[in-house]
């Protein structure tokens, strides 16, 4: 009976730890926002279904005039499609952070490949 | 300027990156556009109005600065299409020039133009460097040359280095990796060139977006950016397969453990009937 209590011990930790690693050493930093962005084409959305833009950048952007989401693509395609460039953009006109910026430049290249 | 647009009918984008191209303190970003017109025609009509009248005394003050800009246009005072013809020459392909770009795209001429500095300099630094012992007192008033003016000529320092036979080596160097270039009577015409990655005293300072790398390299480049690292990732696995190791050697201990402490109940149930006996006896 020992036995069997203490082998059912073992395999639930090594179960428990094999399900907390596996995920953990696949990550990906893309989010469901990015997902959804991305999956299909952005028709009328507004620009804080962008990845990375949220309450707060999407009312900056709007206040620069960018209201849908198409508009910031077109500020992305007037660059050329740079990331880098279209970050330092979206840093300097909203004040956005590194990581916010390049999420929403992933995104949109992401979304070009699938769309344009 | 070629010609002074009416700041009342520019855009506010426009205004914004007229007034960031002209290193003035922008506004707080909800400000109406008149505030930005205002501070427009505070800053950037005066200083318009300044070049315009004191042409003498600036052209005074350009004589000395006039070696360096001729080789370093300043962004800000290009048109768009110069700005354009600059960026090109130094490899970079820009797209449209509109209000929302520029300021970007003078940004990044700036940062080239630096960086054009920083070769130069290395170059020169270089060419010191492989200089003859004969010559070192040339070289040193060169140096003094080099200290006070900022940009060295290149061909003065070519002709030197033609000058002197033990320098073929180098001169071949050169001619071997840049085929095409005119040679001047002196010697060799050097251009502008990449930056060779992690060489001696020409660490990388700028990564190029658009250096050439193969597409596998660059797919191989944006799946890395958003996966953990590889070391990590090993890290991990080492780290997982030591806590199963040890789980699995408790447990085989365990085991152990129970068994052995079974064996021993049976010897002490022995040795107690044992006793008894002896005692019955």
């Amino acid at each position: 009976m020992i036995r069997t209590r203490s082998r059912r011990v073992g395999e639930g930790l090594v179960c428990v730890c094999v399900c907390v690693c596996v995920p953990a050493v696949r990550m990906s930093t893309t989010s469901q926002k990015h997902r959804d962005f991305v999956g299909e084409p952005m028709a009328d959305k507004p620009v804080t279904a962008l990845s990375g833009i949220g309450e707060t950048l999407g009312k900056k952007l709007e206040e620069n005039g960018f209201d849908k989401a198409y508009v910031v693509l077109g500020q992305f395609l007037l660059l050329r499609k740079d990331t880098e460039m279209f970050t330092d953009w979206l840093k300097d006109s909203i004040g956005a952070n590194s990581r916010q910026a390049s999420s929403c430049a992933q995104c949109l290249k992401e979304w070009c490949d699938a769309f344009l | 300027m070629p010609f002074v647009e009416e700041p009342a009918h520019l855009f506010k984008s426009r205004l914004k990156s007229d007034l960031v191209a002209h290193n003035v303190a922008l506004p707080p970003a909800a400000s109406k556009k008149a505030v930005y017109v205002e501070l427009h025609l505070k800053h950037i009509d005066q200083k318009n109005a300044a070049d315009f009248s004191s042409d003498e005394e600036d052209r005074a003050g350009e004589d000395k600065k006039d070696p360096e800009d001729a080789e370093m246009p300043v962004p800000s005072c290009l048109t768009d299409e110069d700005l354009k013809a600059t960026l090109r020459k130094h490899g970079v392909k820009p797209g449209p020039i509109t209000a929302s770009t520029r300021v970007l795209y003078e940004r990044k001429l700036h940062k080239l133009l630096q960086s054009d500095r920083c070769e130069r300099l290395n170059e020169a630094d270089k060419a010191i460097l492989y200089s003859d012992s004969e010559e070192e007192e040339k070289q040193q008033e060169k140096d003094e040359d080099l200290g006070s003016e900022k940009q060295p000529d290149p061909s003065d320092q070519t002709q030197q280095e033609s000058s002197q036979p033990p320098q073929e080596p180098v001169k071949d160097a050169f001619k071997d990796i840049l085929p095409d270039s005119k040679t001047t009577p002196t010697g060799i015409y050097v251009t502008r060139r990449r930056p060779i990655k992690g060489a001696a005293q020409r660490p990388v300072q700028y990564s190029y977006p658009d250096s050439p790398v193969s597409p596998m390299t660059q797919q191989r480049r944006e799946v890395e950016r958003y996966l953990v690292p590889i070391h990590i990732q090993i890290l991990v696995f080492i780290i997982v397969a030591c806590v199963l190791y040890l789980i699995y050697v408790n447990v085989e201990d365990s085991l152990s453990y129970w068994s052995y402490g079974e064996d021993r109940l049976l010897v002490q149930a022995e040795s107690q009937d044992a006793d008894v006996d002896y005692a019955q006896d």
